[in-house]
């Protein structure tokens, strides 16, 4: 694997983890219930946690693209 | 209050029934109205982000096909790497767009409303708490920082630091054999404890360190199974708000978290919309 690779997953993993779990939520008729949205994101931490692990997480090295090691 | 209803019926939903896939709130009065060009993803019309304007605020939303945002077709989709990165990367570059230019409230990732009256009627209902939120956000950016320990690093240091560990040390040190085993023992135990002890403390200290040079700050749980390059366990997963004029003073306090201990690592990444502080939901007054 390439770092440019690594780096790609982890700043997914970083992303996933800012949109997946935040954010406004406004009244209305929305087709996916607030529940089926609780599942799907549950389906989501899944494949989260299964990269990380396919992974090892290398987030040091991902973060490399907008981060620094100090 | 007036509402300005975005273009329906596009060339690629006509005939099949249409939804509103929502990216976030936003000012009406554009700064740029080149954002929208911008934010748009250059493969067709029915893609096209467009304003739903009510008062001073304006939903960000593209037209979707709502069979394509089924429980059942998400449920099946969600397993797919590939379609999940791509809409997650999508729902990101709209409102980073948007971000880049102005202040935006994002939505919770997959919101699709079926019916515009109902959205309309929710940005109506929410205008001052939304305005209030947006205020909240004026020029900041979100950073997330996690801070990773090796911990057999941790140990020497939390065993130098622990008068329990000291003292036990010290009976070790003259103990016979059968006492020793059980002395042995207790000082795993004890440095077990002092380690977390000073591992709970380097967190706290990190986030309170840099809260201080930001507008807000949020702890995220963390996940156990997350290791740094080196095998480090993550001890310290955070989001911050902060604002752009700060972000250079803030990037240099990170500096400071290790403290000039050996086996702490800090990583960050940013600048992010504000997902982590975008916290209004209907429930909200």
């Amino acid at each position: 694997m390439t770092s440019a690779v690594e780096a790609r997953d982890v700043t997914l993993l970083e992303l996933l983890d800012r949109v997946i779990d935040h954010g406004v939520i406004l009244a209305g008729d929305i087709t996916i219930s607030v529940a089926d949205v609780d599942l799907i994101y549950l389906g989501l931490r899944v494949l989260l946690t299964s990269v990380e692990r396919a992974e090892s997480l290398p987030t040091g090295l991902g973060l490399h693209e907008n981060g620094r090691r100090l | 209050m007036s509402v300005t209803e975005p273009k329906t019926d596009t060339e690629a939903t006509r005939g099949q029934e249409q939804g509103w896939y929502l990216f976030g709130v936003t000012r009406g009065d554009l700064v740029d109205p080149g954002v929208i060009e911008t934010a748009t993803p250059s493969d067709g019309d029915a893609q096209r982000v467009q304003l739903l304007e009510c008062g001073d605020l304006a939903a960000v939303v593209r037209p979707v096909l709502l069979e394509e945002f089924s429980a059942d077709v998400l449920a099946e989709r969600v397993t797919d790497a590939e379609w999940l990165e791509a809409t997650v990367r999508s729902h990101n570059d709209v409102i980073a767009a948007f971000h880049q230019v102005q202040t935006i409230l994002p939505a919770k990732f997959g919101a699709v409303y079926a019916n515009l009256e109902d959205l309309n009627a929710a940005l109506a209902d929410a205008q001052d708490a939304l305005q209030t939120q947006l205020r909240s956000l004026e020029g900041a950016d979100e950073w997330a920082v996690h801070v990773f320990a090796e911990r057999s690093k941790v140990d020497s240091w939390a065993a130098a630091e622990s008068p329990g560990v000291q003292q036990l040390q010290r009976e070790l040190a003259d103990a016979r054999p059968g006492r020793a085993y059980f002395l042995q023992r207790k000082l795993a135990d004890e440095l077990a404890a002092a380690t977390d002890d000073a591992l709970n403390d380097l967190a706290q200290t990190a986030f309170d360190h840099l809260a201080a040079y930001a507008l807000a700050g949020q702890i995220n749980p963390l996940r156990r199974e997350s290791r740094g390059a080196k095998g480090e366990v993550e001890i310290l997963r955070a989001a911050f708000l902060v604002p752009r004029t700060g972000a250079e003073t803030f990037l240099d306090e990170l500096s400071a978290i290790p403290g000039g201990r050996e086996g702490v690592a800090v990583y960050h990444s940013g600048p992010w919309p504000p997902y982590s502080f975008a916290a209004f939901t209907k429930e909200s007054p």
